[in-house]
């Protein structure tokens, strides 16, 4: 056995030496120290041409005024080590493909920074110690499959970085497909009408995506996973927020699934919102339509603050520590499915014909004093909670609660594992041994 | 020290012929039978609905059986006329608190982990998805709970004269510590003013043990940021791996102070006869 | 049970003299970590739009925005007001909002786009508004009297006057570009 395995290495070292010494076979490359400065190659270059850079180390910063195309053909990286932004475009119709960006530059500095209209940013890998992409005053961009990360200094800490993607005072632009983590707001959009957001997969930044002042935009299939909060939703009017999955935004004090601050006439579909803090905190929210939610396994299902005149219809709440902790809201809330609540159905419709109370208690109590909070689920209060539930007043229950979850069965994914059940049955097993010897040792025998 | 072997083993030999121990562990056994099959959906991992109610629930039951179990075996002594006998004897009085301490322990550690094997080995057959450490989780939660509520159960065994009076002194103890606590205190620490309120509640909170070992596990499951800006701190040292020792420091703390507190009681009881 | 209570008397005792200690209102550091806007919940970065106010009993609220800590005393009213804090523009000390000056202008971006930043004396007021060539200065008494208009949609009409040639979009670089950026510009993202 032990031959077989020196006998293999030794091959393998084999293999190595032929691959090392076999001539332009690809694998070399310049070597780093080779900075080739990109400006120039800009400079040369037609309005309306296409660059197709080969293979390399180039030097930043840039600057494009004239529509232009920039491709690679192989591994290109772009290295910019001063405060300005790496690339920054001021035309229209740019198109930048398949670059490495790499931005040493921190503060208000970006990867890619435009000023211009119809620019297209695709299969860009953005590392960067400031922003990653910021978009002024620029509209119908096109944002698509690319990759943005901070560096990994602050860790835990992003609130002390830049922006995966920064849009200000754009609007019809299309962020798709990106992978961001690792920044602050991985993406932030402040003022725009139009925006599509789809299909990002955003971790370990602080929002995930954070609209303001965004109206008629779309946040769709987006998944978001260990963020302080997965959607900043505020101040936002006639946007769908649908498809997006939101899980494990639970280690911050104010983390959670979704925020919607002062947001109306808005759609909330089909977002599964699983083990966070908070699934949905609403606040100022009022005339939203919310259904097909999956709300799993967040210590607080859905908290609705000075929230009126919402749809909650045929969302599913389960396995929360608490569904709902509500104050000044009054909402129309029918045919969810509670998995905290037995109904009964006597209509035989599917619904059950008794309602279900929630119970705006503990709420009031925090909301006096933040101390209290340590009283969350402890078992007095859940008893205090129930003499409370008494004095409802109409807006705080389901009239019509679901008797059968149809919804989000594929959703929950737990990480028990089969070696888990093993473990845990050999340790039951040697608990009961132990404690039945104790018992024969100890008691039975003289 | 050979004292105290002895009196722990005569209290190991009492407590498995005492019907009250059997009974217990019957009722803890079917207890952690019914959340297993109530739960036997879910996965049992991390702070969620099913390990918040198991929480609760286990809040009532143990501290009271362990109120219970330790304080009539205080008090038995006193009616039997065992204390009166063995102060005769060249015993010390520590040997005796510490014997008794241990021997209990021992009985109801032995409730505690033929529950939890039971809960073990049933989960493999009903194939319940507990997660390894969830459930290590709430065995040590169940051993800590069972740790301190015994050293206030000998407190009120040592203070009451028969079994009748611990049996109330008991239940109003337990209602005190895990049904009326957060009534109790949301009444009167209104009175205080605004800035007193977080201070005294975290002392008061350290002095009881529901709180202490409920708070402590559901930081450790992970759900310390539900408890909100004033403690984030806290909930940091906790989660960290020092955490532990730091918890398990706090709770020799609270053993040793109140079991100082008893041996205060007899010692006074055997010098005054 | 007795054991328990000379040590919480103690302790009350403790928070009797601390708490008798502190008459004057002072201004709580931000901590980027907890700290949300208790109005818009927004987590609040540690900069010169951070406000904050103690009410008499010492309960501390923080705000991202001037605008929002005016939002929240309009809806409670100021009767247990203690003190209200803005922050200088340029060194970031805590000052009183009522011995601050304002400076406004829609195109100052702040966190919450109310436009209003402050500043611990008249002059360094007056020199933001040369530098920039925009905003009009307001004491706390004329601030009073402000719409407190949130600025959504500030270049809507420049955009639509502009249109989408690239003459356009220079002339705009001019001025956004990166000599030219604003300097409110700089701040909330």
């Amino acid at each position: 056995m032990l031959l077989i395995r020196v006998r293999l290495v030794f091959v393998f070292f084999l293999l190595n030496l032929i691959c090392i010494w076999k001539p332009g076979t690809g694998l070399a490359e310049p070597t780093p120290t080779t900075l080739i400065p990109l400006q120039p190659v800009i400079d040369r270059a037609q309005e309306g041409d296409t660059i197709l850079l080969s293979p390399g180390t180039y030097l930043g910063p840039v600057t494009i005024d004239k529509k232009i195309s920039i491709q690679s053909s192989g591994s290109v990286t772009l290295v910019n080590n001063t405060q300005e932004s790496a690339i920054s475009i001021h035309a229209n119709g740019v198109l930048l493909q398949g670059l490495n960006i790499e931005q040493n530059g921190d503060g208000e500095s970006a990867g890619v920074e435009l000023h211009a209209n119809d620019v297209q940013l695709k299969e860009l890998v953005i590392h960067t110690k400031g922003y990653g992409i910021l978009l002024r005053d620029s509209n119908r961009t096109l944002i698509q499959n690319n990759r943005i990360s901070g560096f990994e200094q602050n860790i835990g800490k992003p609130e002390q970085k830049g922006n995966g993607i920064d849009l200000y005072n754009s609007h019809d632009n299309q962020i798709l497909g990106n992978k961001i983590t690792s920044m602050r707001d991985a993406i932030y959009m402040e003022k725009g009408r139009n925006e599509t957001i789809k299909g990002n997969q955003i971790s370990y930044s602080r929002y995930a995506i954070h609209c303001m002042y965004i109206d008629d935009s779309l946040v769709s299939h987006n998944e978001g996973e260990h963020n302080f909060t997965g959607a900043m939703v505020m101040v936002v009017r006639n946007t769908t927020v649908s498809d997006n999955s939101f899980r494990k935004q639970n280690e911050n004090v104010y983390a959670q699934g979704m925020l919607l601050y002062d947001v109306q006439k808005s759609v909330i579909k089909s977002n599964v919102l699983e083990g966070n803090r908070v699934g949905i905190y609403m606040e100022n929210a009022s005339d939203n339509q919310l259904s097909d939610n999956v709300l799993l396994q967040n210590f607080v299902g859905i908290q609705m603050i000075q929230s009126e005149q919402n749809l909650l219809q045929h969302n599913a709440f389960v396995s929360n520590v608490v569904d709902t902790a509500n104050k000044d809201s009054s909402n129309q809330i029918t045919g969810n499915y509670w998995d905290s609540f037995q109904g009964i159905d006597i209509t035989n419709d599917g619904f059950s014909d008794i309602s279900y109370s929630m119970n705006s208690f503990y709420q009031n109590v925090i909301s006096s004093n933040a101390a209290y909070q340590l009283f969350f689920q402890s078992p007095g209060m859940t008893f205090l909670s129930e003499i409370f539930t008494g004095d409802q007043k109409q807006g705080t229950r389901d009239n019509a609660p679901m008797m059968k979850m149809d919804i989000g069965r594929e959703a929950g994914h737990g990480h028990a594992t089969a070696n888990d059940n093993r473990k845990v049955v050999t340790m039951g097993v040697m608990l009961l041994l132990a404690a039945i010897s104790t018992i024969i040792i100890g008691g039975i025998r003289k | 020290m050979s004292d105290m072997m002895q009196v722990a083993k005569r209290e190991i030999k009492m407590g498995f012929r005492n019907p009250w121990a059997y009974s217990f562990l019957i009722l803890f056994s079917i207890f952690s039978l019914c959340l297993l099959i109530i739960n036997s959906q879910n996965y049992v991992q991390g702070y969620s609905a099913v390990t918040g109610s198991m929480l609760s629930l286990i809040l009532y039951l143990l501290p009271l059986m362990t109120l219970f179990i330790g304080s009539f075996s205080l008090t038995s002594e006193k009616e039997d006329g065992n204390w009166q006998l063995l102060s005769t004897y060249p015993l010390g009085t520590l040997s005796f608190v510490a014997g008794k301490y241990i021997g209990l322990m021992v009985v109801l550690m032995t409730v505690v982990m033929f529950g939890y094997g039971l809960m073990g080995v049933l989960s493999g057959i009903l194939g319940t998805h507990f997660q390894f450490q969830t459930f290590g989780l709430f065995l040590v939660f169940s051993c800590l709970l069972v740790m301190l509520f015994l050293s206030v159960a000998m407190i009120v065994g040592s203070l009451s004269k028969n079994r009748w009076q611990a049996l109330t002194i008991s239940v109003s103890v337990w209602f005190f510590a895990v049904i009326g606590w957060s009534t109790i205190l949301l009444s009167t620490l209104s009175f205080l003013p605004y800035l007193w309120i977080k201070p005294t509640l975290v002392i008061l909170t350290l002095l009881n043990p529901a709180e202490l070992v409920r708070l402590f596990v559901v930081i450790r499951l992970g759900g310390g940021s539900i408890l909100g800006p004033e403690y984030y701190e806290w909930v940091g040292w906790i989660q960290r791996s020092s955490g532990g020792w730091m918890f398990a420091a706090v709770c020799m703390i609270w053993m040793l102070c109140s079991l100082a507190i008893v041996y205060w009681i007899w010692e006074r009881g055997r010098s005054r006869g | 049970m007795k054991k328990w209570m000379p040590a919480v008397m103690l302790a009350l005792g403790v928070l009797v003299v601390s708490a008798c200690g502190e008459k004057k209102y002072e201004a709580i550091p931000i901590n980027e970590t907890v700290d949300i806007c208790a109005v818009c919940k927004m987590q609040i970065k540690d900069d010169v739009y951070a406000t904050q106010l103690t009410m008499i009993d010492g309960k501390n609220y923080k705000f991202d925005d001037i605008g929002c800590m005016e939002k929240w005393e309009h809806e409670h009213g100021k009767e247990q007001l203690g003190m209200d804090f803005v922050r200088d523009y340029n060194d970031k000390t805590w000052i009183e909002h009522d011995k601050a000056t304002y400076v406004y202008d829609p195109s100052i971006r702040t966190s919450m786009a109310y436009g209003v930043i402050s500043f611990k004396d008249k002059k360094s007021a007056e020199k933001f508004v040369a530098d920039q060539g925009v905003g009009t200065i307001m004491s706390a008494k004329e601030l009073e009297s402000h719409d407190w208009q949130q600025n959504k949609e500030m270049m809507k009409m420049m955009m639509d006057e502009k249109g989408h040639g690239s003459e356009g979009m220079k002339g705009m670089d001019g001025k956004d570009g990166k000599d030219g950026h604003h300097k409110g510009d700089a701040g909330h993202k």
